[in-house]
């Protein structure tokens, strides 16, 4: 008889991340490890200012639940909350910072599937605690994440690990690049940015020391640059800015750190997300 | 359009801030947000001062509580020789309750000419750039 496989030979029948060890932080607005058993977000509703965790319902954003609490106004992400089991909730405390999950009463999609919007003009962002997501003695990291920025020309940052990692949006002389950079400042790796929704994965590669992005399947991006060492403490982790500026415009649906080389689970998570995002 | 108002302690804009949120929050609804500032305040990369990011007169409408206490706002802008009792009053007049009101209608007039634009403020040093 022959075996079928869901994406990845490498998971098992559980949801995607329960194979994996040394996970970080896992931002999602889908149940992505079997043993979280907490809340996807809270959000604020426009009308009232009230504010109501949000669930999932057989492994998605429980939509109903929070369509109903949105009525016909605005709902806007307050908490991100980490699956990980670590705690390392992304907050945004501030009204007019914080991104949109409905829009007058519409539920914010991306490729058909929920997504939060990110504005610059209100410097709309997230933010944890200090926290420690990438190795605590080598700086080693891998991560994956969708997302897509919107058609202009400034620079923007998706995620910032203050002092640590940054991939960013830059705009060039005469194309935009998504740049992954380090403490030094040197960009590390660039791949072409577009308006699409986009993989955009990341890891370390022990062997000479170089970092690497990565845009949907493709490998474009290898790193040149090689480095002694790779910076390890403790940092802010942000999605959309970076020293409040370089606003995000665009969209975030998932984000999922690992403190470890790990490719086969960069990978994997890789492959899940492009099927399940419908990424071309 | 995005407005800066600085401020010669972090206090002093968090409360801003804070209490500009206060005033359209009812506290039977939460009594424990996440959300607890309206305003976004930076601090100088090398200095010590601290802006708050507000939209202009045109941002959206906030809504007013039923039960709004604008007096932790009146007070501290007094304090700081900002806001007269003429203004006081006119501006106590606009926090109607179950209503909603301007960022720039409650705000006081030296504040609202003291903005800063994000040009002024990229000059001034507020910005980093991406490294």
């Amino acid at each position: 008889m022959p075996q079928f496989f869901y994406y990845s030979a490498s998971i098992s029948s559980g949801l995607l991340l329960d194979d994996f060890s040394d996970l970080s932080a896992i931002f999602s607005l889908r149940l992505l490890l079997t043993a979280y058993t907490g809340y996807c977000i809270r959000v604020r509703r426009s009308s009232d200012n009230a504010e109501l965790d949000i669930g999932f319902v057989n492994g998605v954003l429980d939509t109903a639940t929070l369509l109903t609490f949105c009525g016909a106004g605005n709902g806007y992400v307050t908490i991100w909350y980490d699956q990980s089991g670590n705690g390392n909730n992304s907050v945004q405390a501030t009204a007019t910072r914080q991104p949109l999950i409905v829009d007058s009463g519409t539920l914010i999609t991306n490729n058909s599937k929920p997504s939060l919007k990110f504005t610059s003009a209100v410097g709309s962002s997230l933010s944890t605690g200090l926290v420690q997501l990438v190795n605590a003695s080598t700086g080693y990291f891998t991560y994956s994440g969708v997302a897509s920025v919107n058609a202009t020309n400034a620079d923007m940052v998706l995620f910032n690990h203050d002092n640590l990692v940054q991939l960013c949006r830059q705009a060039g002389a005469s194309a935009t690049f998504y740049n992954l950079l380090v403490v030094s400042g040197t960009p590390t790796a660039s791949v072409a940015s577009d308006t699409n929704l986009n993989i955009l994965s990341s890891l370390t590669k022990s062997s000479d020391l170089k970092l690497y992005l990565h845009k949907n399947a493709s490998v474009t991006g290898v790193s040149g640059n090689t480095f002694s060492t790779l910076p390890a403490g403790t940092s802010y982790f942000r999605i959309g800015h970076y020293s409040n500026n370089f606003y995000l415009d665009g969209y975030v649906s998932e984000f999922v750190m690992i403190a470890a080389e790990n490719e086969t689970a960069r990978t994997a998570i890789r492959d899940n997300q492009i099927a399940y995002y419908g990424v071309a | 359009m995005i407005h800066y108002s600085i401020f010669n302690t972090e206090e002093e804009a968090l409360l801003v801030s804070r209490e500009l949120y206060r005033l359209s929050i009812d506290g039977e609804i939460d009594t424990t947000p996440t959300t607890q500032y309206l305003f976004s305040v930076i601090k100088h990369p090398k200095e010590d001062l601290w802006a708050m990011m507000s939209d202009s007169e045109t941002d959206i409408p906030m809504i007013v509580n039923k039960n709004p206490d604008p007096v932790p706002l009146a007070t501290m802008f007094k304090a700081k020789g900002l806001l007269g009792e003429a203004e006081t009053q006119e501006i106590s007049k606009k926090a109607v309750p179950n209503t909603t009101v301007r960022f720039g209608d409650i705000v006081p007039m030296a504040v609202k000419q003291a903005y800063k634009n994000h040009e002024q403020m990229e000059r001034d040093g507020w910005f980093q750039v991406i490294e």
